[in-house]
């Protein structure tokens, strides 16, 4: 009977351990961070997600808007989640372009714009 | 409850009331004391804590810990979690309002849907000071915790517990950490079941719980509400004996019901529209009867027989078959048969959701039905342990 309930106790916990290993194929192991202010984003979001925020952040952007690329259904919202509260108006004055060699989106460059700062993944301009 | 003592309903009643404190602080503008609230909540678990190993029912907390840890070495990545439930969540603390996603900004974040959980993590990240990308979403766990004290409570065995938990890290996995609600809330919609078990069925003195429980699962997820008509329809149905005395229990169901209809309210005078339901309202009656007419084609049907109804888990209730001789003496008690009348009318009612959909079947299919079919999947897991617990005390 003891060994009968051992057998049932120690089954028990290596399913528990296999039915953990659920958890562990998506562990990011970012616990000593969970409570770091800037915790967790290159883990959450884009490099170029990360880039459009230090720019709205640097410049203290109060609204922007996207074009090209950074449109797209998943960089989009992944940029408009990150960047909140500042938001994204179509009718904003501050452009965010994609200039990477895959995406290069300066052709789509309306003219009256300027160049403020061009990053590793994306540009910033000022447009009339 | 079976536990012997009032450990179970003590808890899950407290835990449930913080949720539910937290929803009507924001909702009447007393945003300012969330933290208050917040902290109260990690007070109240460290008593919790002491309380479980005093009496020795250590292994919903021990589960609890382990997914807390987790959930705070995870970050939200999947899309529901980030432009949906932490997205509201984020603009809830930054706005610092409960109505921040009512302005429908990022309109495809489904700004109609309940803020039950978003503002447990506003209230977290209120306390904490600043938003991250690791911590709001950890505050989920606490959801987590009444479901599964409940569980507990019922099945009264630490191994078949274990095996409950076990089962439900199987076929919920990474949805209870990741930010999504599905897992929450088909936890949520089991353990109402049960609870509403003891609440008509055996009198039992927690209408308070159950009113919490309810109020909590109609503001997880839009579904919510109906999974709640399905408990009460199935606990109705499966009652033996109607009475005027006990139609009167069901009065109470309303007050969940309020909490529903204040928030659809609320969505609906900030003109903001369900996505699914704004698809239909566009359609006159005779283009909505030839919309159901296509999706009655044998095609249609078929996806959705096939998203719906083919799921591994689904085995599970087969489990006791095999053990028909040993359990054939085995009584199938109301909340085993209310169980199975819960699992035919939730699928009736998601069968109607896709009949109904405006979007293309199999996207809307394909993205959605694993996660809309978890209460059906966790019910599979749930009867083979109820008739194994009869089994047992049958044999004594």
């Amino acid at each position: 009977m003891m060994r009968k309930k051992i057998l049932i106790d120690a089954s028990l916990f290596v399913l528990v351990i296999l039915s953990s290993l659920k958890f562990y194929q998506s562990y990011d192991h970012v616990f000593f961070k969970s409570f770091l202010e800037s915790g967790g984003n290159e883990t959450a979001v884009y490099p170029e997600v990360i880039e459009i925020h230090q720019m709205v952040t640097n410049y203290h952007l109060k609204d922007y808007r996207l074009d090209g690329n950074l449109l797209n259904g998943l960089p989009l919202q992944r940029i408009v989640e990150f960047t909140y509260p500042i938001k994204l108006n179509s009718s904003s004055h501050f452009l965010f372009l994609s200039n990477t060699t895959e995406n290069n989106d300066i052709g789509l460059l309306p003219s009256g714009c300027k160049l403020v700062e061009e990053g590793l993944r994306v540009n910033l301009y000022e447009c009339e | 409850m079976n536990v012997n003592n009032s450990f179970v309903i003590k808890h899950a009643l407290a835990f449930n009331a913080f949720f539910v404190l937290n929803y009507l602080a924001w909702l009447i503008g007393f945003q300012s004391i969330a933290p208050v609230i917040f902290t109260g909540l990690l007070i109240y678990f460290c008593y919790f804590a002491v309380d479980s190993f005093k009496f020795k029912h250590a292994l919903p907390l021990l589960v609890i810990l382990y997914l807390g840890l987790l959930s705070l070495g995870t970050v939200a990545t999947s899309w529901d979690a980030r432009s949906i439930w932490l997205f509201h969540a984020k603009r809830i603390f930054i706005d610092n309002s409960i109505f921040a996603q009512l302005d429908d900004y990022a309109i495809w974040s489904h700004n109609d849907y309940p803020v039950i959980a978003p503002l447990l993590s506003a209230s977290f990240a209120k306390l904490i000071g600043f938003w991250n990308e690791i911590f709001p979403k950890a505050s989920n766990v606490f959801f987590i915790l009444p479901p599964l004290l409940i569980f507990y409570g019922h099945i009264n065995n630490n191994r078949l517990f274990t095996l409950m938990v076990i089962g439900i890290f199987y076929i919920i996995a990474k949805l209870l950490l990741n930010g999504y609600m599905d897992g929450i809330l088909a936890l949520y919609a089991l353990s109402t079941l049960i609870i509403a078990k003891y609440y008509f069925y055996d009198k039992q003195n927690v209408g308070l719980l159950f009113i919490l429980q309810s109020i909590v699962l109609v503001n997880i997820k839009i579904e919510g509400f109906f999974i709640f008509a399905v408990i009460i329809a199935s606990i109705f149905l499966t009652k033996p004996h109607i009475t005027y005395a006990n139609l009167k229990r069901y009065i109470i169901c309303l007050v969940p019901i309020i909490f529903w209809a204040l928030w659809k309210f609320i969505v609906h005078a900030h003109g903001v529209v369900n996505y699914i339901y704004g698809g239909l309202a566009t359609n006159n009656l005779i283009s909505l009867l030839d919309h159901v007419k296509s999706r009655f084609q044998p095609d249609s049907l078929l996806m959705i027989f096939e998203h719906t109804l083919l799921f591994k888990y689904y085995l599970l209730l087969a489990l006791p078959l095999l053990f028909y001789r040993k359990i054939v003496n085995v009584q199938l008690d109301q909340i085993i048969k209310a169980s199975l009348l819960f699992f035919a009318l939730y699928w009736l009612f998601l069968f109607t959701v896709y009949v109904l959909t405006p979007h293309d079947l199999y996207w809307h299919l394909k993205g959605s039905a694993t996660r809309t079919t978890l209460p059906l999947q966790l019910i599979s897991l749930w009867i083979p342990i109820l008739i194994l617990k009869n089994y047992l005390s049958h044999k004594g």
